[in-house]
C-alpha cells in the first residue's frame, strides 16, 4: 500500500501554496500552467524534505525548485516561450525568507475590503478574478472602454491593497 | 522613474499581458529601488488570494487535494514498478514466465485453428442519443485531469454532480480557451455510455448556452 500523505507536509502545501502559486505568476503564465507546476514543486519538495535545513526556510526552498522547473519549461516547450525573463522572479527569489501572509488573515481583510467598496467595483473586480477574465474582455462585456476599465481596476487593487495592509497592521498590534 | 510608472508595470503584470521589455524594465525598477519588491509580493499575493476566493476550482482545498491525489498517484506507480521488479527478479522464475506465456499461446492458437473459434467481439454497453445542458469545463485546466486540454460537462443533478467527458476533441480554440478560462454554461448533444466508469460523451452538436 502506498505509504500516507504525511500531514505536517499537507499543512505546509496549505500554508506555501498561495506564495509559490504568486511567485510562479510574476513569470506570467496561464493560471492552469501555475497550478500546475506549483504542484510539481510541492511533489519534489515532498520527496526532498530531508534536504531541507530549516523549515522556516520551507518557503524560499520550495521557490527555489521552482525555479528550476521553470528553467527546464523554458527549454524544452516551445509554448512556453510566452514566459517571461526571470528577471522579475529573481528578484522576489532573492528577497530574505519573509514569513507566509496567514492565508485565513488575508482572505478575512480583503474579504472585508472588497465589501466596503461600492457596488460596481465590487463587481468589477469579482468578475475579472472569478472568471479569469480580462480587463479588455471585461470592457466588451460592460460597453466600456477598455483603458477606462483597466485603470479602474488599477485603482481598486492599490485601495483594496491599502485597506488590507491597515487592517492586518491593527490586527497584529 | 517615478511610481505611477511602476504602477503601469504593476497593471501589465497583474493583467496578463506584460512584454518582455517592460518586464526587463519593472526588473530594473525593482533593483534600484528593492523596496518595491516587496509591494510587488504583496500585491502578486493578495491577488493570488482573491483568485482563489473567487474560483472555488483554484482554492486552497482543491489545490491540496488535487496535490495529494498526484502525490498517490506517483506513490502507486512506484510501488507497481517495485512489485513488478520484485516478481521478475528471479531469472528462473521469469524463464518459467515466458515458457508458461509461450506456451499458453501456442495452445490457445491451436485451440482457436482447430475449433474456428471467431472471437466475440467487444460488447459495449449500448449507446443512447441525449442532450446535456450543464457547465462546459476543461479536462485540464478545471477538473485538473492529465495535461490534455478536451472538454467535459459538468453536470448538477438531484444533489449529485455528473461529468461527461466529450469526445471528439473537436470545439474551436475560443471555445476550448473560455472552458480552460472558466466553467461556462453549454448545451450538447450526443451518444453517451460508460467507459471505463466514466461517462463518454460522442458529441454531434457542442454549443455556448445563449
Amino acid at each position: 500500500m502506498p505509504s500516507p500523505v504525511r500531514s505536517p507536509f499537507d499543512s505546509l502545501v496549505r500554508e506555501h501554496q498561495a506564495g509559490l502559486r504568486a511567485f510562479i505568476r510574476s513569470l506570467g503564465g496561464e493560471a492552469s500552467w501555475v497550478d500546475d507546476l506549483a504542484q510539481e514543486a510541492f511533489l519534489i519538495a515532498y520527496r526532498r524534505l530531508d534536504d531541507l535545513e530549516d523549515e522556516a526556510d520551507f518557503g524560499k526552498w520550495v521557490r527555489g525548485i521552482a525555479r528550476h522547473l521553470l528553467a527546464n519549461e523554458r527549454r524544452k516547450e516551445a509554448r512556453r516561450a510566452r514566459l517571461l525573463p526571470f528577471a522579475i522572479a529573481d528578484s522576489l527569489l532573492d528577497q530574505p525568507s519573509t514569513p507566509e501572509l496567514d492565508s485565513e488573515r488575508v482572505l478575512s481583510a480583503l474579504q472585508h475590503c472588497v465589501a466596503s467598496l461600492p457596488p460596481e467595483s465590487r463587481d468589477l473586480l469579482t468578475r475579472r478574478y472569478a472568471g479569469g477574465v480580462r480587463a479588455s474582455d471585461l470592457a466588451k462585456e460592460l460597453r466600456a472602454n477598455a483603458s477606462a476599465v483597466r485603470q479602474n481596476l488599477l485603482r481598486l487593487r492599490l485601495t483594496v491593497k491599502h485597506c488590507v495592509e491597515r487592517r492586518l497592521a491593527g490586527v497584529s498590534s | 522613474m517615478n511610481r505611477s510608472r511602476y504602477e503601469e508595470l504593476l497593471d501589465r503584470l497583474l493583467e496578463g499581458d506584460m512584454t518582455e521589455p517592460e518586464s526587463v524594465e519593472l526588473a530594473a525598477l525593482l533593483k534600484q529601488q528593492p523596496e518595491l519588491i516587496d509591494d510587488l509580493r504583496r500585491h502578486l499575493v493578495l491577488w493570488e488570494h482573491w483568485s482563489q476566493h473567487c474560483f472555488p476550482e483554484r482554492s486552497a482545498d482543491a489545490f491540496a487535494e488535487s496535490w495529494k491525489t498526484r502525490l498517490a498517484a506517483e506513490q502507486e506507480g512506484d510501488q507497481f514498478a517495485t512489485t513488478l521488479r520484485a516478481r521478475l527478479g528471479s531469472e528462473r522464475r521469469r524463464r518459467v514466465l515466458v515458457w508458461a506465456a509461450v506456451a499458453a499461446c501456442l495452445i490457445l492458437l491451436l485451440t482457436v485453428s482447430l475449433l474456428r473459434i471467431r472471437p466475440e467481439p467487444v460488447r459495449y454497453q449500448p449507446a443512447r442519443m441525449i442532450t446535456v445542458s450543464g457547465d462546459g469545463v476543461c479536462v485540464a485546466c478545471i477538473l485538473h485531469e492529465g495535461r490534455d486540454h478536451k472538454a467535459a460537462i459538468r453536470v448538477h443533478e438531484d444533489g449529485q454532480t455528473h461529468i461527461y467527458y466529450v469526445s471528439p476533441k473537436s470545439l474551436t480554440d475560443p471555445v476550448q480557451n473560455r472552458l480552460c478560462q472558466a466553467p461556462t454554461p453549454v448545451i450538447a448533444r450526443g451518444e453517451v455510455r460508460q467507459q471505463g466508469g466514466r461517462l463518454a460523451l460522442a458529441a454531434q452538436s457542442f454549443e455556448l448556452a445563449k
